[in-house]
């Protein structure tokens, strides 16, 4: 216990002394959650649209007006015949020509889906303008989708972006730095040095594990802060177990690193290795793409990523407010990872 | 009564062999030299003696005990500074003393009495806070020397400690040496230079992983006919076992 104080000691003060650690632990959760939740919010501003109107009624008048008075539509001018309507879309200058053929009583649209998540917002919101206006129903050009995009999704989206960004967060801290700090050792050859003396594995990595997994605990209450703060969001969840479940998340995350660690010769072998891994985790959340439209292979896949069940896990806290009794599923999987992680980081450790 | 004996020690590294079969002995409290070129396989036999290696096949035993057993109780008897000396350049003279002080579980007491001694020996007050990044090359060798010392260890393993210091700085640091020695600790130490044999009591010369001759100074020279370590190595380099 005595070495490992000494450890510790020593860990800490060069932690603190690095001239980045300090930005990193304040900076980049408030810019994390301040830049992600506005980048990543689900909402479409400035779709632009062409209004092809052949059939110049009042009605379809009223139509047109209504998507230049709606801010969410921006009505380029031009469109007037199908090379120009086909062009436009073509050349991306418009993401939706609207099309009133004469006397039909019907809208077809045309949507360029290169962006398919752009098309299925701006096919829901131009649904939404007709309807508002002009009873007729849309004609047989449009894609069916489903009507679950509202006009101000804001507010949900950032509710259910932060809690994703919070885990992010503590994932991609916990997994380079301890991953960094660890390969640094080896690189400066103070590695062989810690070698001679009495210290043992268990000690070195409960020097490494006890500094890193304190201060991821610490970002997380500086993001929570910062997401009531900048957000006004609370969690609904009690706070014990937001940050019992994050001190057990850390424990895999941490094992994450001890283990590119143990793979790694140099700092840039490290960092390259944990980016990759990370990159496959974090898309592979159901952050960016819902696990349920996965194809099922990669559904399967997707069970054994632990970013996954702790966006899960937190945003059924701080959304939904459940407690220790509904997460506990969650917890015992992910005790599972944590116990993985650093067995297999323990035993690949070839010092 | 020997510090490290060796028994036929043999590095290998796929099909290069870069330590071949190494048998010999080292006596307590003698200063043995460790001499060659580079690439000939001194460091790689260094660490198999401090256990940060393990040998293709052999052994040797240092403090005792087999080198296979890397014992924290043999850990505690050796010091070691590489090649490389491994202090914490971020962090302070006093800190660097305290970590690897305490890791070697000395007490409160006994590790402030000995950061004292190390200030006062190596002419240090003053520059206990300093970083060690930003002392000068010789006064880091310094540093680490009195680190690996710290816990008063018997053998101290030291790899070409003097690489890349004017002549005069490797002078005062072969005094220390010689100091140390002459208090009993064992002192087992590499270099590519030829001009530091003189200072050890007994030479073991490494050439493409064999050792191809080991003996006194005096007596190497006597037996070669010839007058410095130099001539001696020239000689041996090219003309294999003595
Ligand atoms: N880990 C290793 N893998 C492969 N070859 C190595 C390794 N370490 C050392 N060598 C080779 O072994 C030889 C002896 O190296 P070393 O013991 O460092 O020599 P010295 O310390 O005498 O300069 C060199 O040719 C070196 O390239
Ligand atoms: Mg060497």
């Amino acid at each position: 216990m005595r070495i490992l104080r000494f450890i510790l000691v020593k860990e800490f003060t060069q932690i603190f002394r690095d001239k980045a650690m300090l930005p990193i632990l304040f900076v980049l959760p408030v810019v994390q959650l301040l830049v992600l939740s506005h980048a990543a919010v689900f909402e479409v501003n400035g779709l632009r649209i062409a209004v092809w109107d052949q059939d110049r009624t009042e009605e379809s008048r009223r139509l047109e007006q209504a998507f230049r008075a709606n801010t969410y539509f921006e009505v380029v001018e031009g469109v007037q015949n199908e090379a120009a309507a086909n062009r436009y879309l073509r050349e991306g200058r418009v993401n939706a020509v609207v099309m009133i053929p004469r006397g039909s009583g019907v809208v077809h649209v045309r949507i360029d889906a290169v962006d398919g998540y752009t098309a299925g917002i701006a096919d829901a919101y131009i649904r939404q303008v007709v309807a508002s206006v002009w009873p007729p129903a849309i004609g047989p050009d449009t894609r069916i989708v489903s009507g679950r995009f509202r006009f101000n999704p804001e507010l949900d989206d950032k509710r259910n972006m932060v809690p994703a960004i919070l885990v992010l967060l503590i994932t991609m801290l916990g997994a380079f730095l301890s991953a960094m700090n660890i390969v640094r050792e080896r690189e400066i050859g103070t590695m062989d040095q810690l070698d001679v003396t009495p210290i043992t594995r268990a000690h070195f990595i409960l020097g490494k594990l006890i500094p890193f997994w304190l201060i991821g605990l610490g970002m997380f209450g500086i993001g929570l802060t910062v997401a009531w703060a900048v957000f006004g969001i609370v969690s609904a969840g009690p706070l014990p177990v937001l940050f019992g479940t994050a001190a057990l998340y850390l424990l895999s995350v941490l094992g994450l690193g001890l283990w590119v660690s143990s793979v790694s010769d140099t700092q840039h072998q490290a960092m390259l290795v944990a980016w990759f891994l990370l990159v496959v985790f974090i898309l592979m959340s159901g952050l960016f793409t819902p696990v349920s439209s996965m194809p099922e292979w990669a559904r399967h896949i997707a069970q054994l990523n632990p970013v996954k069940w702790y966006i899960d896990l937190v945003r059924r806290v701080m959304l939904a407010g459940a407690g220790w009794a509904d997460v506990l599923p969650s917890v015992g999987v992910l005790a599972v990872f944590a116990v993985a992680w650093n067995s297999l980081a323990w035993w690949s450790m070839r010092r | 009564m020997n510090a490290i004996e060796t028994h036929h020690l043999t590095k290998r590294f796929g099909g290069f062999t870069a330590v071949d079969d190494l048998t010999f002995s080292v006596r307590a409290g003698e200063i043995f030299g460790f001499l060659g070129a580079n690439g000939a396989g001194k460091t790689t036999a260094m660490k198999m003696l401090t256990g940060l290696a393990a040998p293709t096949s052999g052994d040797a035993t240092v403090a005792g005990r087999s080198i296979r057993d890397h014992a924290v109780s043999v850990k505690k008897r050796i010091g070691y500074m590489s090649q490389r000396f491994s202090l914490y350049e971020d962090l302070s003279v006093r800190e660097n003393l305290r970590f690897f002080g305490g890791v070697y579980g000395l007490d409160d007491a006994t590790l402030a009495d000995r950061i004292a001694r190390f200030e006062t020996t190596y002419h240090m007050s003053g520059r206990m806070h300093t970083r060690v990044k930003e002392l000068p090359l010789g006064i880091k060798q310094n540093v680490a020397f009195g680190t690996a010392l710290l816990h008063q260890p018997d053998i101290v393993f030291l790899d070409e400690p003097t690489g890349g210091v004017d002549p005069i700085t490797r002078r005062r640091f072969w005094g220390m040496l010689v100091e140390e020695a002459a208090r009993g600790t064992t002192l087992f130490v590499t270099t590519h230079y030829m001009d530091e044999a003189e200072y050890c009591d007994r030479i073991g010369m490494m050439v493409d992983g064999k050792l191809v001759a080991l003996d006194t100074p005096a007596r190497l020279k006597q037996t070669m006919g010839v007058a410095t370590m130099d001539d001696v190595f020239v000689k041996l380099a090219r003309g294999g076992a003595a």
